[in-house]
């Protein structure tokens, strides 16, 4: 019982940290800053 | 004159230590005078050291501001254009050559714009190692451009290391300087796009957002379109982390217009990737999942391969939220079979992500110990998105389990690294 509610005072305050954070961020594509547009060949 | 630093990048080049190359010649200590610019040098050990370090031939310019401001030239077409074959050719010109400069901070320009240009012909980012590590050692710089110079090439540097904090340190010495260095709109514009950039990854979004603006506004201004494009989609991305997804869609259609008219797949693909994103963050999975197979339909013929696997991981992280078993293992075998094929460093972090998902999709029950060892894999890298996301998953698995003691540990693990990222060092100060 006393871990049940130990795992869940540091999962609570973990969605509370977590919220702000990463909280739904996909996966982003920047184009990189050194690339060549060109490098696609077909 | 910049023979010092000459000396000292050879050296660094050829990974010599200076008590190897001062043997028999000089001092250490007076070496080290040399490399840094703080002794006249004696001719005749001048040129022992170069006989040692195999340099035959150093170019003297008599106009060396021509050198420079053609090489400049080069650099302004590289950045802003990227012409593939113009640059190349340029750069063979170049690579080969030793000038001695008359001055430091024309040697720190010329070998900074070298770089850059190197990293726009698609060389190994490690093969700039030694230049790298001359521009952090270089204690006495007078001047401003070149130091902002040094400064942009550092945070690139780290910044395609993915070592988002020490590039953004870097670019921020940089900015101090671009306000009173005699540095033109074009290149204001492009350092605004890095540190834009960089800003984001460190997700800083309200200054990356204010940067990305300020480059948009040069290229568009200016008409430079496909850099335009890199700005629209940089604006896209911060929007879609701000959940304007929106304002995120209104950025990736300008975006892939422009990218239709001067017909660049490659700008396509990434744009496909994050419109896949933005349907995947809203929970349609089937449309994201539409996009990213598009998307890999064009990346298939890109030389970047962790592009490509950015791509599978997206497609596998879908195919999991449906649950499609078997449609996931054969992702992530596509995915581990290309690394298996290609064994750059850049793309270690793919097979680990494709294996841990291998494995909790696999037939048996899970092994802790696999999720365990990704777990500290990223933590070696800084990678603390991911140590948290796993650290997670990996608390509910054993909390699933009834194994409390173990999912506390996790849960714990988690809690540490957002604290340490947020530099929170007590629960007061929450």
């Amino acid at each position: 019982m006393k871990k049940k509610m130990e795992l869940f005072f540091v999962a609570t305050l973990l969605f509370f940290l977590c919220f702000n954070i990463y909280a739904n961020r996909g996966e982003d594509e920047n184009p990189r800053p050194t690339e060549f547009p060109t490098a696609y060949v077909k | 004159m910049s023979i010092g630093l000459i000396i000292k990048q050879e050296r660094i080049k050829q990974n010599i230590k200076q008590i190897n190359l001062a043997k028999g010649i000089c001092s250490i200590s007076y070496l080290s005078k040399i490399e840094n610019n703080l002794s006249s040098p004696n001719r005749v050990i001048i040129d022992l050291l170069l006989k040692r370090l195999n340099i035959k031939e150093i170019d003297c310019v008599l106009d060396e501001e021509n050198v420079i401001n053609s090489l400049y030239k080069v650099y302004k077409e590289g950045v802003l254009y990227r012409d593939e074959k113009y640059i190349r050719k340029r750069l063979e010109e170049l690579t080969e050559r030793h000038i001695r400069f008359s001055s430091n901070k024309n040697f720190c320009l010329f070998t900074a714009y070298k770089c850059r240009l190197k990293l726009i012909s698609g060389i190994n980012i490690n093969d700039l190692l030694p230049d790298i590590e001359l521009f952090q050692s270089l204690k006495t710089q007078d001047g401003h451009k070149e130091v902002f110079q040094i400064n942009l090439i550092l945070g690139l540097f780290f910044y395609l290391n993915k070592e988002y904090t020490k590039a953004l340190n870097y670019l921020k010495k940089g900015l101090k300087l671009i306000r009173i260095s005699n540095i033109e709109d074009w290149e204001k514009a492009d350092f605004y796009n890095i540190i834009s950039l960089a800003y984001f990854e460190n997700n800083s979004l309200s200054q990356a957002e204010y940067f990305a603006d300020k480059a948009l506004k040069f290229y568009h201004d200016n008409l430079i379109l496909n850099r335009a494009i890199d700005s629209y989609i940089l604006l896209g991305n911060i929007e879609k982390r701000l959940k304007n997804y929106n304002r995120a869609e209104e950025y990736f259609s300008l975006a892939k217009k422009i990218s239709q008219d001067i017909k660049l797949p490659y700008y396509e693909a990434i744009i496909l990737q994050n419109v896949g994103s933005i349907f995947s963050l809203k929970g349609d999975s089937n449309k994201a999942l539409t996009h990213f197979e598009e998307c890999i339909k064009l990346k298939k013929y890109c030389s970047d391969k962790s592009s490509y696997l950015l791509t599978v991981l997206s497609i596998v992280k879908e195919l999991s939220k449906m649950q499609q078993r078997l449609r996931l293992l054969y992702w992530c075998k596509h995915g581990i079979d290309i690394i298996d094929n290609d064994k750059r460093r850049e793309l270690e972090p793919y097979s680990y992500h494709f294996s841990l998902y291998q494995n909790i999709y696999a037939e048996t029950s899970f092994n802790d110990n696999q999720i365990k060892e990704v777990i500290v894999y990223f933590e070696k890298t800084g990678d603390f998105r991911h140590v948290l996301k796993y650290s997670l998953l990996l608390a509910e698995l054993f909390a699933k389990q009834n194994k409390y003691k173990c999912s506390v540990f996790y849960f714990q693990k988690a809690k540490i690294n957002l604290f340490e990222q947020q530099l929170i060092k007590n629960w007061e100060d929450l």
